[in-house]
């Protein structure tokens, strides 16, 4: 596959696990054994959900996203791939992202040094 | 109390991807669970007695190979999360319950070690099919591996599994290493998780857990089910034929039919010998995923035992009645209907039904 644009699926809200009262909190940990990493394996405002070419989200035809929650952004000259995608373990995965000219791949669960171009949609 | 309706379609068009309608469907399974905590997506369902329906379809036979954590929600038996594909609300799930490509599938496109980690304490998977394309590497569906609290009631019904192996690797439809696990699980398919003599390929794996399978049809795995230490693994009225090994490990089964000889451990199982044609005797295409019993002439036919399973369900994968007389259910994920009527309901040579109904000489 040559070299597409990407649109990026950010998460763009505070999660629910994120927001609890104290007696929320409480609850969860007296009835889950695993609540700190539950909550911790959440995402964060900025986590990337998915990367998909451009248009995949945006555009007459494209599948649409809960602008409640996340943001798209593009990523000018990035490479789409079928092997982009890592799991973590948690919610969140990493992703392997061929970047412009250089083709460097990059693991991010973020988008924190990404050369990003904001769809502002 | 309210029960929510949440809807994905891997090819909703111009929606708001709000999941309340198939026209703003979510993209994904994936995108529901990031959606918690907007609208009626909350994550406590106990807080005001919900019961979440997520009804899955694929308009355009897109799949959904977002693999996703799920374990946002906190649930209860009476507040928990159905995932299906039932066409009560739309959903596309096939109604003959042969694998079918072109309608919802979640699929682990060889991209992740897990597919779908299931780690909420209630959830029932109903009428979904399900995908593994592995080539290396560690490439799981359902996964069952943390975060389950004791007391707990995790259901799989009516849904197929096929694995499409390649290369190496290791791969497992089902995969259940949390100790809390409580699983049910019955008229389900899980097929082709099979390399050559390599024991990394599964049907069904437990680690942990504690798991009751009922009519599920188990074919072509490198091991069909298999258990390890300390799971306890209960298999009644299921069909778990050509696989490298059809049960592996100490699983206690009744009235079920392999073609290794498994009537040592239960006079009630059935050892499959119409293996010749492809099983066309057993199953009706077996190479075609469609595992309807041939004819009354199968292994299968009126050799389960309803007398447990009944008081979780009483019909098939594709919602065919079984037999009132316990005796009479067929093993597998299919029940027999006899061509003219519904299940004969007594002896094969009754007068009005069965099939050798007919006149009584005189």
């Amino acid at each position: 596959m040559g070299s597409i644009d990407m649109e990026f699926l950010i998460y763009n809200t505070v999660h629910p696990l994120h927001r609890l009262t104290q007696e929320q909190d409480d609850r969860g940990k007296s009835a889950h054994k695993d609540w700190e990493a539950r909550k911790a394996g959440q995402y964060i405002r900025g986590d990337i959900i998915e990367v998909q070419p451009d248009g995949f989200f945006t555009g007459l035809k494209a599948r649409g996203y809960d602008k409640r929650v996340f943001r798209i952004v593009c990523v000018p000259g990035a490479k789409c791939d079928k092997s982009f995608r890592q799991a973590t373990g948690t919610a969140k995965s990493r992703f392997n992202i061929s970047t412009g000219e250089s083709n460097d791949v990059t693991i991010k669960n973020s988008m924190d040094e990404l050369s990003i171009l904001d769809k502002g949609i | 109390m309210a029960t929510h309706n949440f809807f994905v379609d891997p090819d909703v068009v111009a929606g708001d991807g709000s999941g309340t309608s198939f026209a703003n469907a979510y993209s994904s399974l994936s995108a529901f669970e990031a959606g918690v905590g907007v609208g009626d997506n909350k994550a406590d369902l106990t807080a005001d007695g919900d019961i979440y329906k997520v009804y899955c379809r694929s308009l355009s036979g897109s799949d959904d190979d977002t693999t996703f954590v799920l374990d946002a929600y906190t649930t209860s038996a009476t507040d928990f999360i159905e995932i299906t594909g039932d066409a009560a609300e739309g959903g596309d799930f096939p109604t003959d319950g042969i694998f079918d490509d072109s309608k919802y599938v979640f699929h682990n496109n060889d991209s992740a070690v897990n597919g779908l980690a299931s780690r909420i304490n209630y959830v029932r998977y109903t009428k979904i099919q399900f995908k593994t394309t592995t080539t290396s590497g560690t490439k799981q569906l359902l996964v069952f591996d943390a975060g389950i609290d004791a007391g707990n009631d995790i259901r799989i019904s009516k849904c197929i599994f096929k694995g499409i192996p390649g290369g190496t690797g290791t791969s497992f439809a089902i995969s259940a290493g949390d100790a809390s696990t409580l699983l049910t699980m019955w008229n389900c398919i899980i097929t082709g998780f099979f390399i050559s003599a390599d024991p990394g390929f599964r049907g069904i794996s437990f680690s942990g857990a504690t798991a009751n399978i009922y009519n599920c049809t188990v074919y072509k795995c490198g091991l069909g089910i298999a258990r390890f230490n300390p799971a306890t693994v209960n298999v009644i009225n299921c069909a778990v034929f050509n696989n490298d090994d059809d049960f592996f490990g100490v699983i206690t089964m009744t009235y079920s039919a392999s073609d290794d000889d498994h009537t040592g451990d239960s006079a009630t199982n059935v050892q499959i010998t119409q293996s010749a044609d492809d099983w066309a005797a057993l199953v009706v295409d077996a190479a075609g995923d469609d595992f309807n019993v041939t004819d009354v002439s199968s292994e299968l036919y009126q050799a389960g035992n309803g007398a447990t399973p009944k008081s979780v369900f009483t019909d098939d994968i594709i919602g065919t009645t079984r037999d009132v007389v316990d005796l009479n259910w067929d093993i597998g994920a299919y029940e027999f209907v006899v061509v003219g009527g519904a299940n004969p309901k007594g002896p094969l040579t009754h007068p009005l039904y069965g099939p050798f109904a007919g006149p009584i000489a005189c």
